[in-house]
């Protein structure tokens, strides 16, 4: 069930008022009995997609809980770190499996094939359960935090259930941790009129991002990464300005709309985009795209690596670890291995270069305007080059886009894009202006009166109007 | 307002790499002041300008201004954004016509499918003998009986004194689909259609619950209902891309399976099927693909559970119709006789003869079948189910009789014994 659907509308008013209800039996009656509501309608959520990988989340769910509670009751480290790694050997090994296995076996295929050997040839056809990328980092995190006593673990099941099954963020995040979310299931919640309408608006702006800006942005975007004949170079000039908006308005309007149905139920999930288009530097973009990605990659895979302490050589090694399998946690193919490993390069070179552009202080407002502009251009277009590697399917087809991109440069369709790609992301830029200007991501609710009503008409109007038939599924819906 | 929760800044300056701060642990959401202050005003005020904007779009717009420069820009090939823009300008003609201090005519008001809206022509017969009767034409392709239900609103605001479809089996026993840019926003329609049709089948699948939630959209939003007419005229100059080779634009079709097709099919095989198929090509030299078309909707018929649910929404409309004070008027609508041995007329003809004639009981509702209207030959069918002007012209003739005898009778006198005295 997609949050873009008329039959989730109509699941999550049916849900709504059921929680809403509930809330009037009284604070901890109610409580349980909203944890018991919004329990049921996460499974049925995420049956509704496949009723059969509802008993892999409940594995991956009792065995987290399990794991938990028995290394909150011992003070053995090797008895603790042990259970720890029953944990992340049962949730690796289940993403592995279900997301991984085949890519492992047609890799090791061909690395055998390099070398004259043929390996059995296996068929695998393995369905990725939907958000299994997700939930099992969700699991992972409580049971690391357990670990590091950096909270104790839960005493309900049921209500641990629920932090894995969340439905606003379970198929596409954020990903929560359990030190944010845990404890707003675990004590009564407050409803109030400004959770509703913030909420409904987050859901609303969400909503114009994904079928407004991401779906007709898609239909460019097909054509030059899924097309049968190689576009020119403007067309992948274009094609790569399509998919950054393309993949920023799906993404994060998903988190917007999950965000926002949380609200509206008294629950606050963590911000996961932070005007990732207006970064000024790539170490900037990953401090504000996919923020609960990049932070739980910060703080289970690069900090125990080692961070940044050490020499320059090991911080280098760290980042590359890291964003070599941020690319690889994106997608089973190498295309987002290399780039990861492109991503890498980038961060690295910033990292290097970092002192010498300190000290480029432009000394006037214009200067200082002009600089930042051009870090932001430069930033954008950067990563415009790592979507030629991140978008085909194939490497081999990233490596013909190069190549075109190496010739003489044609219009060829392109002209025809730019209109509606201004059109389409303009409206986007005046809003990311106006944030920026009051440093508030939900400015819109502090406008005046009049202009938030017609900010929330038009809104409304430009998703019937302009929205792409419902049901294009979000970007990240199967990872 | 401002809310009690951590406002998210967007602010830059941030320490190292991968450091952001995590947003501060959840807190109960909650704001100070009187309960006025803190209702979504803004919410309801944008609710109000929705529905404001709503309504105009479904009032009358005299005169005539927008829709017409919508169906001057549809140009001729949207079969389906041209009718619901037709339906507008025949609405907003209506309510002029109806305005206090007008002189109010007798109203006839055609439904039906495009073959409706092939047989009627008024301009093919000059206007001595055309009665003082205003005729509104809200006939257009694939408004099958069914979706004449949700299609009642409208024609009832018309306010006729008579409704005339032009019909057969053809209409009933063509596969029931119910496209997603649905006529009309009514929810007695569709709640109606899912009755008669079955909850549990419409629930049953996933392209079923689809088409019911699109449905309850269109019944929800009126401009939704038009998106269409709007992505085509006013919308598409850039919102469509150019994606093929030659730059032409690409037109994404939506298709929808048919809901039900069940029951006996009526399609016969005949002995010399191919030389058939021949001989209608020939006769069609230049069409076609619209008579290989019209070759598989024919072949498609069947007698089944959904030709039962057509009539039952189509008597639903009638009643209403006749609870209005109007009478109705149905056509036998014969399709072209080269083609007739491609199904089992007879059987279809002889169920769709039970219907009517049980339909017809009522002295309100008049049936004209086809030997009323005249002699139809092969030359008098532009392709397999449309009359050509040549066959509109005794149908147009035949509606205009009927309809001046029933709301006009005198002048339907005079012009009787014009004719005699004329010769």
């Amino acid at each position: 069930m997609l949050f873009n659907s008329l039959e989730f509308f109509a699941f999550f008013a049916a849900v709504w008022a059921g929680y809403l209800g509930l809330g009037l039996l009284g604070r901890s009656a109610g409580m349980r009995g909203q944890n018991a509501l919004l329990l049921l309608a996460s499974y049925l959520f995420y049956g509704a997609w496949d009723w059969r990988f509802l008993g892999l989340i409940a594995a991956s769910t009792l065995i987290d809980f399990s794991v938990a509670r028995r290394i909150g009751a011992s003070d053995d480290p090797k008895l603790r770190k042990r259970l720890l790694t029953v944990s992340v050997v049962a949730n690796l090994g289940f993403l592995c499996f279900f997301k991984y296995m085949g890519f492992f076996a047609d890799s090791l295929a061909d690395l055998f094939g390099l070398v004259g050997l043929e390996l059995p040839a296996m068929a695998w056809e393995i369905v990725l359960p939907v958000g299994i990328s997700f939930y099992t980092f969700q699991t992972m995190s409580y049971t690391f935090d357990v670990y590091r006593r950096r909270m104790e673990p839960s005493s309900s099941l049921f209500n641990f259930a629920l932090y894995v099954a969340f439905f606003p963020q379970l198929v596409a995040g954020p990903i929560e941790r359990a030190l944010r979310l845990l404890p707003q299931i675990e004590r009564p919640r407050k409803v109030t009129w400004e959770g509703v309408g913030s909420g409904a608006w987050l859901v609303l702006s969400g909503t114009f991002k994904k079928v407004v800006v991401a779906d007709n942005l898609s239909l460019v975007v097909v054509e030059v990464f899924n097309s049968e004949t190689l576009p020119t170079g403007w067309e992948i000039l274009v094609g790569c300005y399509c998919f950054a908006w393309k993949i920023y308005g799906d993404f994060s309007g998903y988190s917007d709309v999950a965000r926002g149905i949380a609200r509206m139920m008294g629950f606050e999930l963590m911000l996961n985009f932070n005007l990732p288009h207006l970064s000024t530097s790539p170490a900037d973009f990953w401090r504000r795209w996919h923020i609960s990605l990049s932070t739980w990659l910060r703080d289970y895979l690069f900090i125990p690596l080692g961070g940044t302490r050490g020499t320059s050589l090991q911080v280098y090694r760290n980042l590359f670890v890291t964003l070599l399998l941020a690319g690889l946690w994106h997608g089973a193919s190498w295309n987002k291995v290399l780039w990861g490993f492109f991503i890498a390069i980038l961060v690295v070179t910033h990292r290097a270069v970092l002192p010498k552009l300190e000290k480029v202080v432009p000394a006037t407002l214009v200067g200082r305007s002009f600089w930042w502009t051009a870090r932001v251009v430069f930033t954008f277009h950067l990563f415009c080059v790592s979507w030629v590697i991140f978008v085909p399917t194939t490497f081999g087809y990233s490596l013909e886009l190069f190549a075109v991109l190496g010739d003489p440069w044609e219009v060829g369709r392109s002209l025809g894009w730019i209109v509606p790609y201004c059109v389409l992301v303009i409206p986007v830029l005046i809003m990311h202006a106006f944030q920026v200007r009051s440093d508030d991501l939900e400015c819109v609710l502090r406008w005046p009166l009049p202009l938030r009503a017609l900010t929330y008409a038009a809104t409304f109007f430009a998703i019937v109007l302009l929205g792409e038939d419902f049901g294009q599924p979000f970007f990240y819906f199967q990872f | 307002m401002v809310t009690e929760h951590d406002k998210p800044t967007a602010a830059a300056s941030r320490p190292e790499f991968l450091d952001a701060q995590i947003v501060d642990e959840g807190r109960p959401v909650g704001g100070d002041g009187p309960l006025w202050r803190r209702l979504p005003w803004g919410g309801a005020l944008a609710l109000a300008l929705v529905l404001v904007v709503e309504g105009l779009v479904l009032a009358p717009a005299a005169p005539f201004g927008p829709w017409d420069e919508f169906l001057v820009r549809l140009g001729d090939s949207h079969p389906l954004e041209r009718g619901l823009t037709l339906d507008r300008l025949v609405l907003d003609r209506a309510a002029v016509d109806g305005a206090p201090g007008a002189s109010r005519r007798p109203r006839v008001t055609l439904v039906g499918t495009s073959r409706t809206d092939a047989a009627f022509q008024p301009e093919l017969l000059a206007d001595e003998f055309q009665p003082p009767i205003d005729f509104y034409e809200m006939a257009h392709a694939r408004v099958f009986p069914h979706e004449l239900r949700s299609m009642l609103p409208e024609v009832l605001s018309t306010r006729p004194d008579l409704l005339v479809s032009v019909l057969s089996e053809l209409e009933f026993f063509m596969p029931l689909k119910v496209v997603p840019k649905a006529r009309g926003p009514s929810w007695s329609a569709l709640i109606d259609f899912a009755d008669r049709v079955g909850w549990r089948f419409l629930l049953s699948s996933r392209e079923r619950r689809e088409l019911l939630l699109r449905s309850a959209a269109v019944c929800l939003s009126p401009t939704y209902r038009y998106r269409s007419v709007l992505d085509k005229t006013v919308f598409g100059v850039w919102r469509r891309f150019p994606m093929g080779q030659d730059g032409s634009l690409v037109t994404r079709v939506v298709t929808w399976p048919p809901l039900i097709a069940d029951g006996q099919p009526l399609a016969l095989s005949p002995e010399r099927l191919t030389e058939l198929r021949t001989r209608l090509d020939e006769f069609y030299v230049g069409k076609a693909r619209n008579v290989a078309v019209q070759y598989d909707q024919i072949r498609s018929l069947r007698n089944g559970e959904h030709a039962a649910i057509k009539m039952a929404m189509l008597e639903e409309v009638f009643a209403q119709v006749r609870a209005a004070g109007a009478e109705v008027l149905v056509l036998y609508g014969l399709i072209q006789p080269l083609a007739e041995p491609l199904y089992d007329r007879a059987a279809g003809q002889q169920v769709f003869d039970a219907w009517i004639e049980r339909v017809a009981a009522d002295p309100g509702i008049h049936y004209l079948p086809f030997e009323a209207v005249g002699e139809f030959g092969p030359n008098d069918f532009r392709d397999l189910t449309h009359v050509n002007k040549q066959g509109a012209l005794k149908y147009t003739v035949a509606i205009m009789d009927k309809a001046a005898r029933l709301l006009t009778p005198a002048w339907h006198e005079a012009l009787e014994e014009r004719i005699k005295r004329d010769g």
